[in-house]
Protein backbone atom coordinates (compact mmCIF):
# COMPACT_ATOMS: atom_id res chain seq x y z
CA UNK A 1 0.00 0.00 0.00
CA UNK A 2 1.85 3.06 -1.22
CA UNK A 3 -0.74 5.71 -0.38
CA UNK A 4 -0.66 8.01 2.61
CA UNK A 5 -3.67 9.58 4.33
CA UNK A 6 -3.54 12.80 6.38
CA UNK A 7 -5.91 12.58 9.32
CA UNK A 8 -6.89 15.23 11.79
CA UNK A 9 -6.27 15.05 15.48
CA UNK A 10 -9.20 14.42 17.80
CA UNK A 11 -12.58 12.86 17.12
CA UNK A 12 -12.01 12.05 13.48
CA UNK A 13 -8.91 10.02 14.30
CA UNK A 14 -10.67 8.17 17.14
CA UNK A 15 -13.55 7.06 14.95
CA UNK A 16 -11.39 5.60 12.19
CA UNK A 17 -10.16 2.46 13.92
CA UNK A 18 -13.30 0.36 13.15
CA UNK A 19 -13.10 1.38 9.49
CA UNK A 20 -9.49 0.19 9.35
CA UNK A 21 -10.45 -3.12 10.99
CA UNK A 22 -13.31 -3.72 8.52
CA UNK A 23 -10.91 -3.04 5.65
CA UNK A 24 -8.54 -5.69 7.04
CA UNK A 25 -5.96 -3.09 7.95
CA UNK A 26 -4.29 -2.39 11.26
CA UNK A 27 -4.65 1.14 12.53
CA UNK A 28 -1.25 2.42 13.73
CA UNK A 29 -1.02 3.09 17.46
CA UNK A 30 -1.14 6.82 16.98
CA UNK A 31 -2.57 7.60 20.42
CA UNK A 32 0.24 5.78 22.27
CA UNK A 33 2.89 7.77 20.54
CA UNK A 34 4.11 11.28 19.91
CA UNK A 35 4.89 10.29 16.34
CA UNK A 36 2.96 12.12 13.65
CA UNK A 37 4.16 10.12 10.63
CA UNK A 38 3.42 6.42 10.08
CA UNK A 39 4.76 5.27 6.68
CA UNK A 40 2.68 2.97 4.45
CA UNK A 41 3.10 -0.74 5.18
CA UNK A 42 1.48 -4.05 4.22
CA UNK A 43 -0.85 -3.56 7.19
CA UNK A 44 -2.11 -0.04 6.55
CA UNK A 45 -1.91 2.95 4.25
CA UNK A 46 0.52 5.54 5.62
CA UNK A 47 -0.85 8.03 8.11
CA UNK A 48 0.15 11.59 8.84
CA UNK A 49 -1.46 13.22 11.87
CA UNK A 50 -2.03 16.94 11.39
CA UNK A 51 -4.44 19.72 12.30
CA UNK A 52 -7.75 19.32 10.48
CA UNK A 53 -7.45 22.72 8.83
CA UNK A 54 -4.12 21.65 7.29
CA UNK A 55 -5.46 18.47 5.67
CA UNK A 56 -6.74 20.14 2.45
CA UNK A 57 -3.39 21.91 1.94
CA UNK A 58 -1.40 18.68 2.32
CA UNK A 59 -3.66 16.85 -0.14
CA UNK A 60 -3.76 19.66 -2.68
CA UNK A 61 0.01 20.05 -2.66
CA UNK A 62 0.50 16.32 -3.32
CA UNK A 63 2.45 15.84 -0.06
CA UNK A 64 -0.06 13.07 0.70
CA UNK A 65 -2.52 11.36 -1.63
CA UNK A 66 -5.55 11.34 0.69
CA UNK A 67 -6.98 13.16 3.66
CA UNK A 68 -9.78 12.53 6.13
CA UNK A 69 -11.35 15.70 7.40
CA UNK A 70 -14.70 17.01 8.67
CA UNK A 71 -17.13 18.56 6.22
CA UNK A 72 -17.08 21.68 8.42
CA UNK A 73 -13.44 22.27 7.53
CA UNK A 74 -14.03 21.67 3.82
CA UNK A 75 -16.92 24.14 3.90
CA UNK A 76 -14.59 26.75 5.36
CA UNK A 77 -11.86 26.08 2.82
CA UNK A 78 -13.42 25.62 -0.63
CA UNK A 79 -11.54 26.03 -3.95
CA UNK A 80 -8.67 23.82 -2.88
CA UNK A 81 -8.71 21.78 -6.06
CA UNK A 82 -9.07 18.56 -4.09
CA UNK A 83 -11.87 16.02 -4.60
CA UNK A 84 -14.26 14.82 -1.91
CA UNK A 85 -14.85 11.18 -2.81
CA UNK A 86 -16.44 9.45 0.17
CA UNK A 87 -18.61 10.32 3.13
CA UNK A 88 -17.22 8.02 5.83
CA UNK A 89 -20.30 8.49 7.99
CA UNK A 90 -18.29 8.84 11.22
CA UNK A 91 -17.63 11.75 13.57
CA UNK A 92 -21.14 13.08 13.00
CA UNK A 93 -21.94 16.51 14.38
CA UNK A 94 -23.91 19.62 13.41
CA UNK A 95 -23.02 23.24 12.83
CA UNK A 96 -25.69 25.23 14.66
CA UNK A 97 -26.75 28.76 15.40
CA UNK A 98 -27.24 29.06 19.16
CA UNK A 99 -28.21 31.78 21.62
CA UNK A 100 -29.76 32.36 25.02
CA UNK A 101 -33.30 31.69 23.75
CA UNK A 102 -34.70 29.67 20.89
CA UNK A 103 -35.60 32.78 18.90
CA UNK A 104 -34.45 33.93 15.47
CA UNK A 105 -32.45 37.17 15.86
CA UNK A 106 -34.28 40.40 15.17
CA UNK A 107 -32.43 42.97 13.08
CA UNK A 108 -28.68 43.08 12.42
CA UNK A 109 -26.93 40.46 14.50
CA UNK A 110 -23.42 39.86 15.86
CA UNK A 111 -22.29 36.23 15.84
CA UNK A 112 -19.13 34.75 17.35
CA UNK A 113 -17.76 31.76 15.46
CA UNK A 114 -14.83 29.68 14.27
CA UNK A 115 -16.74 29.24 10.99
CA UNK A 116 -16.98 32.71 9.41
CA UNK A 117 -17.54 31.53 5.83
CA UNK A 118 -20.35 29.09 6.69
CA UNK A 119 -21.94 31.68 8.99
CA UNK A 120 -21.81 34.43 6.38
CA UNK A 121 -23.26 32.07 3.75
CA UNK A 122 -26.06 30.96 6.12
CA UNK A 123 -27.19 34.51 6.90
CA UNK A 124 -26.79 35.52 3.25
CA UNK A 125 -29.36 32.86 2.31
CA UNK A 126 -31.80 34.54 4.71
CA UNK A 127 -30.72 38.02 3.53
CA UNK A 128 -30.16 38.82 7.20
CA UNK A 129 -27.44 41.38 8.06
CA UNK A 130 -24.69 39.85 10.19
CA UNK A 131 -21.45 40.96 11.81
CA UNK A 132 -19.04 38.10 12.30
CA UNK A 133 -16.79 38.01 15.34
CA UNK A 134 -14.09 35.50 14.45
CA UNK A 135 -12.82 33.44 17.40
CA UNK A 136 -10.50 30.43 17.33
CA UNK A 137 -11.89 28.67 20.42
CA UNK A 138 -14.18 28.78 23.49
CA UNK A 139 -16.87 30.25 21.27
CA UNK A 140 -19.66 29.26 23.67
CA UNK A 141 -18.33 31.82 26.16
CA UNK A 142 -19.15 34.73 23.86
CA UNK A 143 -22.78 35.35 24.97
CA UNK A 144 -21.90 35.06 28.72
CA UNK A 145 -19.13 37.65 28.55
CA UNK A 146 -20.96 40.07 26.26
CA UNK A 147 -18.91 39.50 23.10
CA UNK A 148 -21.84 38.47 20.94
CA UNK A 149 -25.43 37.38 21.71
CA UNK A 150 -25.26 34.47 19.25
CA UNK A 151 -22.73 31.85 18.28
CA UNK A 152 -22.29 29.43 15.39
CA UNK A 153 -20.45 26.32 16.47
CA UNK A 154 -20.17 22.55 16.05
CA UNK A 155 -22.35 20.47 18.33
CA UNK A 156 -22.19 16.72 18.90
CA UNK A 157 -24.35 16.09 21.97
CA UNK A 158 -25.27 19.66 22.92
CA UNK A 159 -23.77 19.25 26.43
CA UNK A 160 -21.35 22.18 26.04
CA UNK A 161 -24.17 24.46 24.90
CA UNK A 162 -26.33 23.44 27.85
CA UNK A 163 -23.43 24.00 30.25
CA UNK A 164 -23.32 27.60 29.05
CA UNK A 165 -27.10 28.12 29.12
CA UNK A 166 -27.34 28.21 25.35
CA UNK A 167 -29.96 26.62 23.11
CA UNK A 168 -29.90 25.64 19.45
CA UNK A 169 -31.87 27.89 17.13
CA UNK A 170 -31.12 26.40 13.71
CA UNK A 171 -29.02 23.59 12.29
CA UNK A 172 -26.89 25.00 9.49
CA UNK A 173 -25.60 21.64 8.25
CA UNK A 174 -24.69 18.14 9.34
CA UNK A 175 -21.01 17.32 9.23
CA UNK A 176 -19.28 13.95 8.99
CA UNK A 177 -15.72 12.88 8.21
CA UNK A 178 -14.98 12.95 4.48
CA UNK A 179 -12.30 11.21 2.46
CA UNK A 180 -10.61 13.70 0.14
CA UNK A 181 -8.05 12.98 -2.56
CA UNK A 182 -5.61 14.89 -4.72
CA UNK A 183 -7.42 15.37 -8.05
CA UNK A 184 -4.46 14.28 -10.15
CA UNK A 185 -3.89 11.16 -8.07
CA UNK A 186 -7.59 10.20 -8.32
CA UNK A 187 -7.63 10.62 -12.06
CA UNK A 188 -4.27 9.08 -12.92
CA UNK A 189 -3.70 6.28 -10.38
CA UNK A 190 -6.16 3.41 -10.31
CA UNK A 191 -4.74 2.29 -6.93
CA UNK A 192 -6.33 5.41 -5.41
CA UNK A 193 -9.77 4.32 -6.63
CA UNK A 194 -9.23 0.83 -5.19
CA UNK A 195 -8.44 2.34 -1.79
CA UNK A 196 -11.66 4.40 -1.92
CA UNK A 197 -13.68 1.30 -2.86
CA UNK A 198 -12.11 -0.56 0.07
CA UNK A 199 -12.99 2.20 2.54
CA UNK A 200 -16.52 2.45 1.09
CA UNK A 201 -17.08 -1.28 1.72
CA UNK A 202 -15.62 -0.91 5.18
CA UNK A 203 -18.00 1.97 5.94
CA UNK A 204 -20.96 -0.10 4.68
CA UNK A 205 -19.96 -2.99 6.96
CA UNK A 206 -19.72 -0.60 9.93
CA UNK A 207 -23.15 0.85 9.16
CA UNK A 208 -24.70 -2.58 8.74
CA UNK A 209 -23.35 -3.52 12.18
CA UNK A 210 -24.91 -0.38 13.62
CA UNK A 211 -28.15 -1.14 11.78
CA UNK A 212 -28.46 2.03 9.78
CA UNK A 213 -26.89 4.87 7.91
CA UNK A 214 -24.41 7.06 9.82
CA UNK A 215 -25.44 10.44 11.20
CA UNK A 216 -26.05 12.89 8.42
CA UNK A 217 -24.41 10.70 5.81
CA UNK A 218 -25.42 11.35 2.28
CA UNK A 219 -26.09 8.71 -0.31
CA UNK B 1 22.52 25.68 -7.34
CA UNK B 2 23.47 24.74 -10.90
CA UNK B 3 20.53 22.32 -11.06
CA UNK B 4 18.16 25.03 -9.82
CA UNK B 5 19.40 27.57 -12.36
CA UNK B 6 19.27 24.97 -15.11
CA UNK B 7 15.64 24.20 -14.20
CA UNK B 8 14.75 27.90 -14.31
CA UNK B 9 16.47 28.25 -17.69
CA UNK B 10 14.59 25.30 -19.18
CA UNK B 11 11.35 26.62 -17.80
CA UNK B 12 11.98 29.99 -19.46
CA UNK B 13 12.94 28.30 -22.74
CA UNK B 14 9.73 26.28 -22.66
CA UNK B 15 7.74 29.44 -21.95
CA UNK B 16 9.38 31.25 -24.86
CA UNK B 17 8.99 28.28 -27.24
CA UNK B 18 5.30 27.88 -26.38
CA UNK B 19 4.82 31.61 -27.05
CA UNK B 20 6.46 31.14 -30.47
CA UNK B 21 4.22 28.14 -31.25
CA UNK B 22 1.13 30.19 -30.37
CA UNK B 23 2.26 33.12 -32.54
CA UNK B 24 2.88 30.70 -35.43
CA UNK B 25 -0.65 29.30 -34.96
CA UNK B 26 -2.09 32.81 -35.33
CA UNK B 27 -2.78 33.56 -31.65
CA UNK B 28 -2.20 37.14 -30.45
CA UNK B 29 -0.75 37.90 -27.00
CA UNK B 30 -2.89 40.15 -24.78
CA UNK B 31 -1.78 41.34 -21.33
CA UNK B 32 -4.32 41.05 -18.51
CA UNK B 33 -4.04 42.94 -15.22
CA UNK B 34 -3.05 40.90 -12.15
CA UNK B 35 -5.58 42.89 -10.08
CA UNK B 36 -9.12 42.57 -11.42
CA UNK B 37 -12.59 43.46 -10.22
CA UNK B 38 -11.41 44.12 -6.67
CA UNK B 39 -9.48 40.85 -6.40
CA UNK B 40 -6.34 39.06 -7.49
CA UNK B 41 -6.29 37.48 -10.95
CA UNK B 42 -7.33 33.82 -10.68
CA UNK B 43 -8.28 33.29 -14.32
CA UNK B 44 -7.21 35.10 -17.52
CA UNK B 45 -10.30 34.06 -19.51
CA UNK B 46 -12.92 36.66 -18.43
CA UNK B 47 -10.37 39.46 -18.86
CA UNK B 48 -9.31 38.24 -22.31
CA UNK B 49 -12.97 38.22 -23.31
CA UNK B 50 -13.33 41.67 -21.74
CA UNK B 51 -10.73 42.90 -24.23
CA UNK B 52 -12.73 41.28 -27.05
CA UNK B 53 -15.94 42.88 -25.73
CA UNK B 54 -14.34 46.33 -25.80
CA UNK B 55 -14.58 46.24 -29.63
CA UNK B 56 -17.95 46.65 -31.38
CA UNK B 57 -19.58 43.36 -32.39
CA UNK B 58 -19.36 44.32 -36.07
CA UNK B 59 -15.61 44.79 -35.73
CA UNK B 60 -14.99 41.35 -34.26
CA UNK B 61 -12.75 38.73 -35.82
CA UNK B 62 -14.22 35.23 -36.03
CA UNK B 63 -12.40 33.27 -34.83
CA UNK B 64 -10.52 35.50 -32.45
CA UNK B 65 -7.39 33.73 -31.24
CA UNK B 66 -5.82 35.18 -28.08
CA UNK B 67 -3.38 34.16 -25.41
CA UNK B 68 -2.11 35.68 -22.19
CA UNK B 69 0.95 34.99 -20.07
CA UNK B 70 1.42 35.57 -16.37
CA UNK B 71 0.79 34.15 -12.93
CA UNK B 72 -2.66 33.55 -11.45
CA UNK B 73 -3.47 33.51 -7.75
CA UNK B 74 -4.50 30.18 -6.26
CA UNK B 75 -7.29 31.10 -3.82
CA UNK B 76 -6.89 30.15 -0.14
CA UNK B 77 -3.27 29.08 -0.60
CA UNK B 78 -1.28 32.35 -0.79
CA UNK B 79 0.37 30.92 -3.92
CA UNK B 80 0.70 32.11 -7.49
CA UNK B 81 1.16 29.79 -10.46
CA UNK B 82 2.80 30.82 -13.72
CA UNK B 83 0.36 30.23 -16.57
CA UNK B 84 -0.23 30.53 -20.29
CA UNK B 85 -3.91 30.94 -21.13
CA UNK B 86 -5.00 30.20 -24.70
CA UNK B 87 -8.47 31.10 -26.01
CA UNK B 88 -10.11 30.36 -29.34
CA UNK B 89 -13.16 32.64 -29.41
CA UNK B 90 -15.81 31.73 -31.98
CA UNK B 91 -18.03 28.82 -32.95
CA UNK B 92 -16.69 25.45 -31.92
CA UNK B 93 -17.23 22.24 -33.87
CA UNK B 94 -15.25 19.08 -34.49
CA UNK B 95 -12.71 20.92 -36.68
CA UNK B 96 -11.97 23.57 -34.04
CA UNK B 97 -11.84 20.93 -31.28
CA UNK B 98 -9.30 19.04 -33.36
CA UNK B 99 -7.23 22.16 -34.05
CA UNK B 100 -7.14 23.24 -30.38
CA UNK B 101 -6.21 19.73 -29.23
CA UNK B 102 -3.43 19.50 -31.85
CA UNK B 103 -2.10 22.82 -30.51
CA UNK B 104 -2.28 21.44 -26.97
CA UNK B 105 -0.33 18.40 -28.14
CA UNK B 106 2.37 20.61 -29.67
CA UNK B 107 2.66 22.41 -26.32
CA UNK B 108 3.06 19.09 -24.52
CA UNK B 109 5.70 18.30 -27.15
CA UNK B 110 7.65 21.40 -26.05
CA UNK B 111 7.58 20.13 -22.45
CA UNK B 112 8.91 16.78 -23.70
CA UNK B 113 11.68 18.42 -25.70
CA UNK B 114 12.74 20.45 -22.65
CA UNK B 115 12.84 17.22 -20.55
CA UNK B 116 10.01 18.48 -18.39
CA UNK B 117 7.86 15.52 -19.32
CA UNK B 118 9.72 12.23 -19.63
CA UNK B 119 6.69 9.91 -19.88
CA UNK B 120 3.40 10.47 -21.69
CA UNK B 121 1.08 12.69 -19.65
CA UNK B 122 -2.41 11.52 -18.65
CA UNK B 123 -5.23 13.41 -20.32
CA UNK B 124 -8.67 13.02 -18.75
CA UNK B 125 -11.62 14.20 -20.80
CA UNK B 126 -15.24 14.82 -19.91
CA UNK B 127 -18.15 16.51 -21.59
CA UNK B 128 -20.67 18.73 -19.81
CA UNK B 129 -22.99 18.51 -22.81
CA UNK B 130 -23.02 14.71 -22.62
CA UNK B 131 -23.88 14.84 -18.91
CA UNK B 132 -26.88 17.06 -19.73
CA UNK B 133 -27.85 14.71 -22.56
CA UNK B 134 -27.66 11.73 -20.20
CA UNK B 135 -29.89 13.61 -17.74
CA UNK B 136 -32.42 14.17 -20.51
CA UNK B 137 -32.33 10.49 -21.52
CA UNK B 138 -32.90 9.52 -17.86
CA UNK B 139 -35.88 11.91 -17.68
CA UNK B 140 -34.13 13.92 -14.97
CA UNK B 141 -35.23 17.50 -14.33
CA UNK B 142 -32.66 19.89 -15.85
CA UNK B 143 -32.37 21.72 -12.49
CA UNK B 144 -31.25 18.50 -10.84
CA UNK B 145 -28.71 17.87 -13.59
CA UNK B 146 -27.38 21.40 -12.97
CA UNK B 147 -27.12 20.60 -9.25
CA UNK B 148 -25.01 17.55 -10.02
CA UNK B 149 -22.74 19.53 -12.34
CA UNK B 150 -22.28 22.31 -9.75
CA UNK B 151 -21.64 19.65 -7.08
CA UNK B 152 -18.86 18.06 -9.16
CA UNK B 153 -17.45 21.46 -10.16
CA UNK B 154 -17.01 22.21 -6.45
CA UNK B 155 -14.87 19.06 -6.19
CA UNK B 156 -17.52 16.99 -4.38
CA UNK B 157 -17.90 13.58 -6.02
CA UNK B 158 -20.03 12.05 -3.25
CA UNK B 159 -23.61 11.18 -4.08
CA UNK B 160 -26.24 13.88 -3.68
CA UNK B 161 -28.88 12.98 -1.04
CA UNK B 162 -31.84 12.91 -3.41
CA UNK B 163 -29.66 11.71 -6.26
CA UNK B 164 -30.14 8.14 -7.40
CA UNK B 165 -28.37 9.51 -10.43
CA UNK B 166 -26.24 8.94 -12.49
CA UNK B 167 -27.86 5.62 -13.44
CA UNK B 168 -26.22 2.67 -11.65
CA UNK B 169 -25.35 0.98 -14.96
CA UNK B 170 -23.24 3.98 -15.98
CA UNK B 171 -21.68 5.03 -12.67
CA UNK B 172 -18.36 3.39 -13.50
CA UNK B 173 -18.00 5.92 -16.31
CA UNK B 174 -18.15 8.81 -13.86
CA UNK B 175 -14.58 7.95 -12.94
CA UNK B 176 -11.50 7.69 -15.17
CA UNK B 177 -11.97 4.93 -17.75
CA UNK B 178 -9.87 3.78 -20.68
CA UNK B 179 -11.11 5.27 -23.94
CA UNK B 180 -12.12 2.00 -25.65
CA UNK B 181 -14.15 0.74 -22.69
CA UNK B 182 -15.77 4.17 -22.27
CA UNK B 183 -16.99 4.45 -25.84
CA UNK B 184 -18.11 0.84 -26.12
CA UNK B 185 -20.49 1.35 -23.16
CA UNK B 186 -21.37 5.08 -23.13
CA UNK B 187 -21.19 5.61 -26.88
CA UNK B 188 -24.38 3.69 -27.78
CA UNK B 189 -26.34 5.36 -24.93
CA UNK B 190 -25.41 8.87 -26.04
CA UNK B 191 -25.11 8.15 -29.75
CA UNK B 192 -21.50 9.31 -29.81
CA UNK B 193 -18.38 7.61 -31.02
CA UNK B 194 -14.70 7.91 -30.29
CA UNK B 195 -13.17 10.93 -31.97
CA UNK B 196 -9.89 10.63 -33.71
CA UNK B 197 -8.10 13.08 -31.45
CA UNK B 198 -4.44 13.33 -32.29
CA UNK B 199 -2.85 13.85 -28.87
CA UNK B 200 0.34 11.85 -29.09
CA UNK B 201 2.01 13.03 -25.87
CA UNK B 202 -0.73 11.87 -23.50
CA UNK B 203 -2.59 8.69 -22.62
CA UNK B 204 -6.32 9.36 -22.91
CA UNK B 205 -8.94 8.56 -20.26
CA UNK B 206 -12.61 9.59 -20.11
CA UNK B 207 -14.58 10.51 -16.99
CA UNK B 208 -18.06 12.01 -17.06
CA UNK B 209 -17.57 13.58 -13.61
CA UNK B 210 -14.87 15.74 -15.20
CA UNK B 211 -16.86 18.94 -15.69
CA UNK B 212 -14.12 21.52 -15.05
CA UNK B 213 -13.91 23.96 -12.17
CA UNK B 214 -15.61 26.89 -13.90
CA UNK B 215 -19.35 27.24 -14.44
CA UNK B 216 -18.82 28.51 -18.00
CA UNK B 217 -17.93 25.11 -19.51
CA UNK B 218 -20.56 23.77 -21.89
CA UNK B 219 -19.06 20.86 -23.84
CA UNK B 220 -15.72 19.06 -23.98
CA UNK B 221 -13.64 19.56 -20.80
CA UNK B 222 -10.16 18.19 -20.15
CA UNK B 223 -7.23 18.15 -17.75
CA UNK B 224 -3.72 16.90 -18.44
CA UNK B 225 -1.78 15.50 -15.49
CA UNK B 226 1.87 14.72 -14.88
CA UNK B 227 2.09 10.90 -15.10
CA UNK B 228 4.14 10.52 -11.91
CA UNK B 229 3.22 13.31 -9.48
CA UNK B 230 -0.38 13.71 -10.67
CA UNK B 231 0.16 17.49 -10.78
CA UNK B 232 -2.26 19.19 -13.18
CA UNK B 233 -0.27 20.59 -16.09
CA UNK B 234 -3.07 21.92 -18.20
CA UNK B 235 -6.87 22.20 -18.19
CA UNK B 236 -9.56 23.70 -20.33
CA UNK B 237 -12.62 23.12 -22.44
CA UNK B 238 -15.43 24.50 -24.49
CA UNK B 239 -17.11 27.53 -22.93
CA UNK B 240 -19.93 30.07 -23.21
CA UNK B 241 -19.47 33.23 -21.19
CA UNK B 242 -21.22 36.58 -21.07
CA UNK B 243 -18.83 39.48 -20.57
CA UNK B 244 -19.98 43.11 -20.57
CA UNK B 245 -23.36 42.04 -21.94
CA UNK B 246 -21.86 40.12 -24.88
CA UNK B 247 -22.03 36.35 -25.14
CA UNK B 248 -18.86 34.60 -26.24
CA UNK B 249 -18.41 30.96 -27.10
CA UNK B 250 -15.13 29.22 -27.76
CA UNK B 251 -12.58 26.77 -26.52
CA UNK B 252 -9.51 27.41 -24.42
CA UNK B 253 -7.02 26.00 -22.01
CA UNK B 254 -4.52 27.11 -19.43
CA UNK B 255 -1.04 25.65 -18.99
CA UNK B 256 0.29 25.81 -15.43
CA UNK B 257 4.05 26.00 -15.14
CA UNK B 258 4.02 25.18 -11.43
CA UNK B 259 7.06 23.78 -9.68
CA UNK B 260 5.16 20.65 -8.64
CA UNK B 261 6.31 17.09 -8.39
CA UNK B 262 9.72 18.04 -9.68
CA UNK B 263 8.22 18.41 -13.15
CA UNK B 264 9.19 22.03 -13.62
Amino acid sequence: MDMTIAISKGRVRESLEPLWQNAGWQFPRVSDSRRLLFPPSDLSPGIVVVRGSDVPTLVESGAVEFGIVGRDILAEQPDHGILEVLDLGVSGCRLVLAGRENRWPEGPVRVATKYPRSTREFFRQYQHPVEILPLSGSVELAPSIGLAPYIVDLVATGATLRAHNLVEIRTIYHSTARLVVNAGVWRTQSASRKLVAQLASSRDIAEAKEGGVGVGRRG
Amino acid sequence: MIAFLDRQKRRYEAFAEIGQQLLKAGFVPIATAPWQDGGLRTDHTPRLLGVAASFPADNQLDPLKLFSLGPVYVPETSRWTETIDVEWVGSVGDTVEGEVLRLLDRILGVLVSEDMLTDPAVMVMGNVGWVRQLGEISGLDSGLVDRHITHWQSGDLTELPDGNWPPKALRDYFRPTEETAFFSRVGPVLGVSRKDIAVSHARMLWDLSMVGRHPYYTGLVFSVYHPKSGAELLSGGEFALTVQGRRFTGMGFVLRLADQGGSF
